[in-house]
């Protein structure tokens, strides 16, 4: 199915800084007035969200979850999501398994569901790979939030190394403090370089602690001599057969699922365990420039809507190619290009020249086009597409250079002349400017200036080629 | 106007259809076939016994635009094709296989070639083609495009007898089925 | 690209009062549960089974040719049952995918040979590439691009995908143009 869709790359805009990108991809900031690609803008989270669940996570709580979810798993045979299987256990057989448990008339959780033939348990199944936490011998548990990963075996050292660094690189940080206070007369500002008071760390004594005890020169020594690690002769063996065995493949876990797990690498099939989900983030994003905000989604997942949405798209003309043009080396072709307007009232638009500075970085030839003269107006955007009726306003524009206003939109006629010997894609640039009025709060007064947005278009392979 | 109705499945051949049997019409039957008891074949399924008979047991659940063929072979060979019970083929999912067992599932988009012998409770991926020379044992599931696979010691059942239910009470209230051409039965479709 | 004329036979597609063009070699069981609610073009060879739960089709959808939309069967305690199928406005499923999933959203692009499996749900403004199999019960959030076998998430859409959405159902309609066969 040949759809616009496919071709949203032919028409590439120039963003501030020089990056080509689809009109699609870029944003409009109001007070600079560029266009902004996804290098110009700086990206904060929002909020968290579960892929599966949709239940939003605020930035602090994420970071103790790890920026994953609680609830839901992912396969670590396939890496697709495993859903919650439930089955009734009769009582009898639970008070067997476990008699000491005292089963609560009031429970905390409110899954445990209680009928009178049992109790249901919880098991975790994967719908493409039939993968279930069963087949690992993971006993079901009584709520389905209760498949959490198991502590990492490294996780007790690993925090007291991070400890250990912690306390190091403050006590670097006061050492050098005090050579700048002895070198230099005046005040010296190397504690507003200190960021460490900033980090949230998982040393039990707090930063101000740790700095008098190293400005102190206390130096902690049983805290090194608990970190340093122990050297032993023996180290572990390998085992017997590990070189002459005929290795099981089926029973190794490949790189990709190792690699799932970085804290346990589970290196066979049998040691797989659940994965929590990665949570997604709803981005927040400004422009580098000025700081402003011009994305903002609204907090609700399912939500398509946005509080603030500064993109391109609704600010920027639309430039699309009619019809694939027919395209000779040597002789100039006529490219037809439509021209569509975002916003609902009158816009004005003329065509500049791309600066020769533009081609100089060597990336792409660009064919000499011959551009309309003169200022078009573009009439106003009618979201009822279906409802346009034919008649035409009195809009200005050079009638030579217009092919026709359809729908809505202007088309007019460029002349490209590709270049003899063009291999690959034929490539045409030129600086569309237009109007744009702003009306923001601020100012009361409408404002309007010329934006200028330069355009590559490519126009695909040379349909006959002069021999 | 008439060449864009719906085409009229030639339904030639032999077919024995055994009581509760839902065969919709639209479904294409060609050759010798035998469908056994509470098996639901929906409409634009093909099932073409160009090569010889092909015998389904009960309690199937064949889908639209699944492909159960036994093709024509140059030797002149005429093998019987048969498949086992409870089986489901979910939509598009083409067979060739001559040895079918029980409580298969071969998912929507999946192809099994004739040199493929398919046992008991596999599980055949959506989108997975299989066809080399093998015979696949008990518990074996594919998945993903590159089929890979692994056996489950302890296969899981298929369990797809609330869906035949619905569909055997459903499926005659909006379709006509096709009945068997049995020379002791009459061949009028049920309305 | 501007989307460029799509030419269908004039005998093969119905039109019916609110605009919607259907294929004569569709097929659509249970007609009277299959609701297209306005300038949806559904191409050849459709099947879609309202027999066994109604099936809703929002404004302006194109359904490629081929595809087979089924609603999703649920297990239950007490005997299953088909549930309806919700499919939004402005959503383009392309040719050769199968639909089973139980709800899909609006602004969604549906690539070719794709395995929407039973239950899945696709919120709006999402993608599913060319060839993916989503797995049973998956849920597609928005602005996501899905794809491989099992669909995993693989990358993210611009937030104008809703924009760019209408405006491509909206033209492959205006340009889907009935040509007189002699």
């Amino acid at each position: 199915m040949a759809l616009s869709l496919h071709y949203l790359k032919r028409v590439l805009y120039s963003c501030s800084c020089s990056q080509p990108a689809p009109l699609t991809d870029l944003y409009f900031c109001r007070h600079c007035k560029v266009a902004r690609c996804q290098d110009c803008v700086s990206i904060t989270v929002d909020t968290y969200f579960c892929p599966h669940c949709f239940e939003t996570v605020p930035v602090s709580e994420a970071k103790n979850r790890k920026n994953r979810c609680n609830h839901c798993f992912q396969c670590p045979r396939c890496s697709s999501t495993l859903t919650t299987r439930s089955i009734i256990v009769p009582s009898e057989v639970l008070a067997e398994q476990s008699p000491k448990k005292t089963e609560s008339p009031s429970s905390k959780s409110p899954s445990l569901a209680r009928s009178p033939g049992g109790t249901k348990s919880y098991y975790l199944s994967c719908t493409h790979c039939k993968w279930s936490t069963r087949d690992v011998g993971i006993k079901d548990k009584r709520s389905p939030i209760d498949f959490k990963d198991p502590l990492s075996p490294h996780q007790e050292r690993v925090s007291q190394l991070v400890s250990f660094y912690k306390e190091f690189s403050m006590r670097d940080q006061a050492e050098r403090e005090k050579a700048k206070k002895v070198g230099r007369r005046g005040r010296s500002y190397g504690g507003l370089l200190d960021t460490s008071k900033f980090v949230k760390g998982a040393s039990s004594d707090s930063p101000k602690q740790l700095r008098r005890a190293s400005l102190q020169g206390t130096w902690n020594k049983s805290v090194v001599n608990k970190v340093a690690t122990q050297s032993t002769d023996c180290p572990d063996q390998i085992p017997d057969g590990f070189y002459s065995g005929e290795p099981e493949l089926k029973k190794i876990a490949t790189l990709q699922q190792r690699l799932l797990d970085p804290a346990h690498q589970p290196a066979r099939v049998e040691q797989f365990t659940p994965r929590p989900l990665h949570l997604i983030g709803k981005k927040l994003l400004r422009c580098k420039g000025c700081d402003h905000i011009l994305l903002k989604a609204e907090i609700n997942p399912s939500s398509i809507r946005f509080k603030i949405q500064q993109i391109a798209l609704h600010t920027f003309p639309q430039i699309r190619i009619l019809k694939p043009p027919s395209l000779v080396a040597g002789a100039p072709c006529e490219v037809l290009l439509s021209v569509s307007n975002p916003v609902n009232h009158v816009v004005s638009i003329s065509f500049q020249q791309l600066e020769p500075s533009f081609t100089k970085g060597g990336k792409v030839s660009l064919a000499p086009v011959s551009l309309p003269k003169g200022s078009y107006q573009l009439s106003p955007n009618d979201d009822m597409g279906d409802l346009l009726d034919d008649s035409e306003e009195e809009l200005e524009g050079e009638k030579e250079f217009i092919h026709s206003r359809l729908l809505g939109k202007l088309v007019l006629k460029f002349n490209v002349a590709p270049e003899e010997g063009t291999t690959g894609e034929v490539k045409f640039g030129f600086v569309l400017s237009f109007d744009y009025k702003s009306t923001m709060e601020l100012e009361k007064q409408e404002s309007s200036c010329i934006v200028p947005a330069p355009v590559v278009v490519d126009l695909g392979k040379l349909t006959h080629s002069d021999d | 106007m008439s060449a864009f109705k719906t085409p009229n499945k030639k339904h030639s051949g032999d077919f024995k259809i055994a009581k509760g049997v839902v065969v919709c019409s639209e479904a294409e039957l060609f050759g010798d076939i035998t469908i056994g008891g509470g098996t639901v074949v929906h409409p634009s399924a093909h099932i073409l016994a160009q090569g010889g008979p092909i015998v389904i047991g009960e309690r199937n659940l064949i889908q639209e635009q699944v492909t159960i063929i036994n093709s024509k072979r140059e030797d002149g060979s005429t093998p019987t094709m048969v498949i086992g019970n409870g089986n489901i083929f979910e939509v598009g999912a083409h067979c060739g296989s001559l040895s079918v067992g029980d409580g298969n599932t071969f998912e929507a988009k999946s192809r099994v070639s004739e040199r493929v012998k398919v046992t008991d409770r596999c599980s055949v991926g959506a989108g997975c083609s299989l066809d080399s020379q093998e015979t696949l044992p008990t518990g074996t599931v594919l998945h993903g495009r590159e089929c890979h696979r692994y056996t489950k010691k302890i296969p899981t059942q298929n369990n797809n007898q609330q869906q035949l239910d619905y569909l055997i009470k459903v499926l005659p209230n909006y379709h006509r089925l096709t009945k068997s051409t049995a020379p002791a039965s009459t061949a009028t479709p049920n309305t | 690209m501007e989307q460029q004329d799509v030419a269908y036979d004039a005998g093969e597609y119905i039109e019916t009062a609110s605009g919607n063009k259907v294929s004569r070699t569709c097929i659509l069981c249970g007609s009277k549960n299959i609701v297209l609610n306005g300038k949806t073009v559904v191409q050849s060879a459709c099947i879609i089974r309202g027999d066994l739960a109604n099936i809703n089709v929002g404004r302006q959808c194109v359904i490629g040719k081929r595809t087979v939309i089924t609603p999703p069967f649920k297990k239950l305690s007490h005997g299953g049952a088909f549930y309806p199928l919700q499919i939004g406005d402005n959503v383009i499923i392309e040719e050769d995918s199968v639909i089973n999933a139980s709800a899909v959203g609006s602004y969604v692009h549906v690539g070719k040979n794709c395995v929407i499996s039973r239950s899945c749900i696709l919120r709006d403004c999402c993608t599913v590439l060319d060839n993916t199999v989503l797995p049973p019960e998956t849920v597609v959030p928005p602005f996501t691009v899905f794809g491989g076998s099992p669909g995993v998430m693989v990358g993210e859409l611009s937030e104008s995908v809703q924009d760019v959405m209408i405006e491509a159902t909206r033209s492959y309609y205006q340009h889907f143009k009935p040509v007189k066969k002699q």
